[in-house]
């Protein structure tokens, strides 16, 4: 037996293999590039804790929000300002979004007037629970936040499940947020049901 | 002419506010206690990459992510942070990405391996070629 496989192995020559096994390489490589986007960042906070904050809310400036504001099992923060174009675009969905029972979307004003924002969603509508204003990109800088529209999906232990840069309409939600929302709400049932 | 001479206009304007631009980063993260943190503050923001703008750092870009950015690092100066603490407060929230020269991935050992191979294999195919020539001709 043994002598058989000797025999097989001195048959196969490894400088005849070297081109194939080059062309392996060449096949994966170029097959994970295909499926790289340059614009996308990948985010380091996914899967960590979200971070601790202080700043104020926008509607009332006395108002200090904290990280355990966030309620609600499924957390939907959206990072906004009024000098971001696409914004307005994607303020349509998250009205249609905010009629969802399951989640509770939070705002993240940074970089922006208070005026202004007040504006935007007086003529707008209001699809947030609570809008934490952050003038000075303090939390934006935290989330590693780079443009906008952002969103975070936070879970119901506080941890950052996904970030989405850019914006967000149907098609976006199913493909992109639906799967990690159903996942996060398995874990969820499989919680109450060991409680 | 008249289009040539409006067009230069245009482009000196652009270029004195693009002087006065590059003169206003320098200035806008206040002032520092000494040159010691001016040196650091350049430094550390010509090693930062712009999140937004990939071919810029942070002393380069205008973009008002790198402005944030600047005066994050110009803060954390302040707060008395050592380079590699803001250098890893950064990694921390933006990924490798945010340095110039991120450490090599698996996707770019593998390229850099199958290139150089496919290099070597096909100098290795073109001298053989070459030497067998050689010896077909010597043969005739």
């Amino acid at each position: 037996m043994a002598y058989w496989i000797r025999y097989l192995l001195s048959m196969i020559k490894i400088y005849r293999i070297i081109p194939l096994a080059l062309f392996l390489c060449l096949f994966v490589l170029l097959y994970k590039l295909l499926d790289t986007n340059p614009t996308k960042l990948p985010s380091v906070l996914v899967g960590r804790e979200f971070p601790i904050f202080q700043l104020p809310a926008l509607k009332d400036k006395n108002r200090i929000v904290t990280k355990d504001d966030l309620r609600g099992d499924i957390v939907l923060l959206n990072v906004w300002g009024t000098w971001c174009a696409y914004c307005k675009y994607e303020h349509k969905y998250l009205m249609e979004l905010a009629k969802s029972e399951d989640l509770a979307i939070y705002g993240l004003n940074y970089r922006d007037e208070r005026s202004l924002a007040t504006q935007w969603l007086n003529k707008l509508g209001n699809p947030y629970r609570l809008i934490i204003f952050d003038q000075e990109s303090s939390l934006a800088v935290d989330l590693g936040v780079y443009g906008a529209p952002e969103t975070f999906v936070i879970d119901h232990n506080g941890i950052i499940r996904m970030r989405f840069t850019g914006v967000i309409d149907s098609k976006v939600w199913v493909r992109e947020f639906v799967p990690v929302i159903n996942e996060i709400k398995g874990e969820i049932s499989v919680r109450n049901d060991n409680v | 002419v008249v289009v040539v001479r409006y067009f230069s206009i245009v482009i000196l304007l652009t270029n004195i506010f693009y002087i006065v631009d590059l003169s206003a980063i320098t200035l806008e993260a206040g002032s520092f206690r000494n040159d010691q943190e001016r040196e650091r503050f350049q430094t550390l923001t010509e090693k930062l990459r712009c999140p937004k703008c990939k071919d810029r750092n942070l002393a380069e870009s205008n973009a008002p992510i790198a402005k944030d950015l600047r005066n994050q690092v110009f803060i954390m100066i302040q707060q008395g942070k050592s380079d590699t603490e803001i250098v890893s407060f950064m990694v921390d929230r933006y990924g490798d990405f945010i340095l110039h020269e991120p450490a090599l991935s698996y996707l770019e050992i593998l390229a850099l391996i199958t290139l150089s191979g496919l290099f070597i294999y096909f100098c290795q195919l073109f001298i053989r070629s070459r030497q067998d020539k050689k010896n077909n001709g010597l043969l005739d």
